[in-house]
Parts: C-alpha cells; sequence; structure tokens
C-alpha cells in the first residue's frame, strides 16, 4: 500500500500488459502507481483527496476515457494524460477542450510520458 | 422323295435368309456402335483384355487396335483418379455393380498413348455374352468441362481473396488499435529495463522478469498479425474437418478489437456434442465476418438496437450443421432480405453490395445453403448449412 501523504498516478487501462508494464516504468522511476481495468473500478477505489493524476486509455468498457472525466468531480486540479491506440482528431480536439494535458498515441515515448508525470506530481523537483 | 428335297431346299434357303437378316441386323449393330458419339470400350472381365472398341476409342486413347487388344482397363487409366478409395478397389466395385445388372456412371481419368491425361465420365453396362463376363464402357471426354469447372473455381477463389482483403481494409483501424496495445507494452517494458540497468547494471533479478513479459508481447503483436496473414492469404480451395467453435473462436478473435469499440458482445450457444464439420477453413471465416458486418452496421444505424449478437450451430437431420448468425438490430423487409444475396445490392452507400453474394457463392461451393430470415423491428438470422465430415467424404453409395 502507498502512503496516502505521497503523491500518486492514477493508471485506467483495460489492457492487462499496458497496466502491468506502466505500473513497472513508474515505478523504476519512483512514481508510485494505482492501476485500474475499469472505469467503475477506478471510481470506487480512487482517493481524489490526495495528490494525484491521471493516466486513461481512451477506449474504456463502459464509456470512453473523455466520458469518465466527466464522471470525476472536481477534477480541475488533477493533471490528466491521455494514451490512446488510435487518436482521430476529433477526440484530440475534445480532450484538449476538456483540459487534458496530453494526449499520446500508443505506442509512445515512455520518457515523455514520464517526466510529464513527474512534472505534475513533484512540480517542486529540479 | 421330292418333297423331301424341296423341304430341305426351303429350309437350306430360310436359314439362308435369317443368317443374311442377322447379317443386316449385325452391321446395323456394328456402325450404330463405331459412330456412337462417345467412346466405347468392352472389357472381358475374365482375360482382363479389351475385346471390343470403337473408332472413337481408338482416336481418344491414340492407339491402334492391335496393340489396344494387348491391353487391359488399368493400362490406360491414371493412376491418380478422383475417388478416395484406391482406383483398383473403386474400378472393381463399379464392375461388380454393372454385373449385377446396374449402369454405374462415375468420372475416370483415362491416359492416352502420349501419357496425356483425359478426365472423362463413364457409365458401365454387363453385356449378353455366351461365356465369361463383358462390360462395357461407354466414355465422354468431359475434358472441356472440366476446365470450364476449373476456371469458374479461379474466378471464384480470385472474388473471394479481394473480398477478403477489402473486409481486412476496413477492419484497419480495429487491427492498428489492437497492434498498438503490445507495441505500447514492449516499449514501457523496455524502457523500465533500461532505467533499472542504468542505475544497478548488475540487477539481473528484477530485470529478467521484464523481458520475459516483454517477449510475450511481441508474440502477441505476432499472433495478430498472422491472424491477418492468414485471412489474406491467397490460397486454393482445400476442405478439412473443422470443429465449429474453433471457427466461431477464430472469427471472433478477428473482430474481437471491431466489436469492443462498438460496444456489441457476442453470445455462442452452441449444444454439448456437435460433428466436425468439412470445410475451407479461411472462406467459411470469411462468410462469418461479413455476416457479422452487416449486423454491426445494421445495430450501428439503429440507437435502440441490442448490442448484441448470437451465434448458433444445431445438427440438421441430412448430414449438414447449421450454423447462423443473429442480431437484434432494425430487420429488414422481406423484399429486402429476398435480394439480400443478389451481386451489386447494397442498402449501404459504401457498400459494393458483393459482401453476401460471395458468402452465397462460398456456402454453396461447399453443397450448403445460405438464407436470411428477417423480422421487421425483430432484426436478423442469417442462417447457412455446412457439410458434417465423414471420415470418406466422397465413398459412392453401393
Amino acid at each position: 500500500m502507498s502512503n496516502p501523504a505521497e503523491a500518486i498516478a492514477y493508471v485506467v487501462d483495460d489492457d492487462l500488459a499496458i497496466r502491468e508494464s506502466l505500473s513497472l516504468l513508474l515505478s523504476a522511476n519512483d512514481i508510485p502507481s494505482q492501476v485500474f481495468a475499469t472505469p467503475r473500478e477506478f471510481l470506487d477505489n480512487c482517493d481524489l483527496s490526495r495528490k494525484c493524476c491521471l493516466v486513461l486509455d481512451e477506449r474504456l468498457p463502459g464509456m470512453t476515457g473523455l466520458e469518465l472525466l466527466d464522471r470525476i468531480p472536481d477534477r480541475e486540479h488533477i493533471p490528466v494524460f491521455m494514451i490512446t491506440g488510435h487518436g482521430d482528431e476529433d477526440m484530440l480536439v475534445t480532450a484538449e477542450r476538456k483540459g487534458v494535458a496530453l494526449c499520446l498515441r500508443k505506442p509512445f515515448d515512455s520518457s515523455e510520458l514520464v517526466s510529464c508525470i513527474q512534472r505534475a506530481l513533484y512540480p517542486n523537483r529540479g | 422323295m421330292v418333297k423331301d428335297i424341296g423341304r430341305r431346299i426351303e429350309d437350306a434357303l430360310t436359314s439362308l435368309l435369317s443368317l443374311r437378316e442377322l447379317r443386316v441386323s449385325e452391321d446395323r449393330y456394328r456402325t450404330l456402335f463405331e459412330h456412337a458419339p462417345e467412346a466405347i470400350l468392352v472389357h472381358d472381365i475374365e482375360t482382363n483384355r479389351f475385346v471390343d472398341w470403337n473408332k472413337n476409342a481408338l482416336e481418344m486413347l491414340k492407339i491402334e487396335a492391335e496393340d489396344l487388344a494387348k491391353l487391359a482397363p488399368q493400362d490406360v487409366s491414371a493412376a491418380e483418379q478422383p475417388h478416395s478409395l484406391p482406383p483398383g478397389q473403386f474400378a472393381r466395385l463399379q464392375t461388380e455393380r454393372a454385373l449385377a445388372g446396374e449402369d454405374p456412371e462415375f468420372e475416370w481419368v483415362f491416359y492416352d498413348s502420349d501419357g496425356r491425361e483425359i478426365p472423362c465420365e463413364v457409365c458401365l453396362t454387363s453385356l449378353p455374352s455366351g461365356k465369361g463376363h463383358l462390360v462395357r464402357g461407354s466414355i465422354t471426354d468431359i475434358t472441356r468441362r472440366k476446365a470450364l469447372e476449373a476456371e469458374a473455381r479461379q474466378h471464384h477463389r480470385l472474388l473471394a481473396h479481394t473480398n477478403r482483403v477489402a473486409t481486412i481494409g476496413e477492419m484497419a483501424t480495429g487491427f492498428t488499435h489492437e497492434l498498438n496495445q503490445p507495441l505500447a507494452a514492449i516499449s514501457m517494458y523496455a524502457d523500465t529495463c533500461l532505467v533499472k540497468l542504468k542505475s544497478s547494471p548488475s540487477d539481473a533479478e528484477s530485470v529478467l522478469p521484464i523481458l520475459k513479459s516483454l517477449s510475450e508481447q511481441s508474440l502477441r503483436a505476432g499472433s495478430i498479425v498472422d491472424r491477418i496473414r492468414k485471412f489474406v492469404g491467397k490460397k486454393e480451395f482445400m476442405q478439412t474437418p473443422c470443429r465449429v467453435e474453433n471457427l466461431f473462436d477464430d472469427v471472433l478473435s478477428l473482430l474481437n478489437s471491431e466489436l469492443m469499440e462498438r460496444e456489441i458482445s457476442v453470445d455462442v450457444r452452441l449444444p454439448d456434442s456437435l460433428d466436425e464439420v468439412y470445410v475451407d477453413r479461411v472462406q467459411i471465416e470469411q462468410v462469418f465476418v461479413n455476416l457479422v458486418h452487416n449486423s454491426v452496421d445494421a445495430i450501428s444505424k439503429c440507437e435502440s438496437a441490442i448490442r448484441r449478437l448470437e451465434f448458433t450451430a444445431r445438427e440438421k437431420e441430412d448430414g449438414f450443421v447449421e450454423v447462423a448468425v443473429r442480431d437484434f438490430g432494425p430487420g429488414m423487409t422481406d423484399e429486402v432480405a429476398a435480394k439480400a444475396f443478389d451481386a451489386f445490392y447494397s442498402t449501404t452507400s459504401n457498400g459494393m453490395g458483393m459482401g453476401l453474394a460471395i458468402c452465397r457463392t462460398i456456402v454453396e461451393s461447399h453443397g450448403g445453403r445460405i438464407e436470411m430470415v428477417a423480422d421487421q423491428n425483430e432484426g436478423v438470422t442469417c442462417a447457412c448449412t455446412l457439410p458434417i465430415y465423414k471420415s470418406e467424404p466422397n465413398v459412392q453409395p453401393c
């Protein structure tokens, strides 16, 4: 269990290999993370009161990543990163409008995602 | 005395006359035999030699009469015959049927004296004879018909292949998404290893399991590519025994990402035991992919449609299994259902209207039938019958 005082990256992706590889990658970079396979699981178990950021797949069971954003109360202070199998233009425009900080198309340069997450969770680290 | 002589002369004349009549009659039959449109060979079962033949037979086999007289049927037959039984056994079976009074008809490949194969249709008949057993073979050269059939098969194969390539093209977005998952995972596993090895170069223990996962993901990517390659591959029509559930699994793995994206679920309903079907696997999977695409299109056009498909299979009494795709979409009118299998008939603006026409050709080339049962507002069921695999599918009843 991670320390609730620590910042955390929440990952929602229905693909097991993506969840596993992303959490290993974050852990190797000293970023605590928690992974969820479905939006439901995430909404039921996440603690949004702690400092966190979200890494969302666009296609999720039951709803899209963008639809999930609408279900999160008071999310202005939570940085959101999207990872998509194929981002079409419409989706990218909507994502930007909804305040998504970064959209990455799978497969992506993982150092870019890692440094964005680091900046979001630890703004004071050099 | 004179009376006696007179009667004898009369008898002699009568027999001379009937002998002449017999000669005339024999000539007439000889002419019928010689000028018959087909080739005729007469085989003596006892001596296993040809004992009679007509001009067409000599021309077809490109052989002189004195040479043919030294030969038996197996000397002018190809080693490979279009039957599942060994040629010798098959020929004996047909001969026995002829001797029993039947007129068996079958295909047979002859060799002419140049060694060229001649596909033929043969009808055997037992001939009356004083001694021994004579069987007449009436032989029609079907080279031309066979060539036309092969040409039609070739066209069908190319058309089916074109349809598969187009289908995969339409599904490219889904495959891209599916393939990008393992690729993204591979890249993250690899970067994780790099980070770990940079900070502690000798930490093999924590890196090894990650490399194992990485390798699994590359196999996953490979299997997606492999599935596409098998589906678009251009190969000869070949029937093999297949389990219906394996066919369904293959179809679902091809359509997986598309169905997920459209949030359509599939229920597979199979009876506890089901005979294997005898099909060209790729082509029957193609039929199913086409049917599912049609259902998905119908469901996507209708907001209120239940987003569910049903795959079913059941055994029919006549040596066939009926497999079906059912949707609960908007359905269609009887007129649309009646025209659905016509080429170039399409209800979508971007459709060529070839999908179902190709499905019908494929199912019919398996000896099966395809039909669509539609109810306005209740969805559509498209069912096709596929032959059950029997260990000797070509054996003729005897």
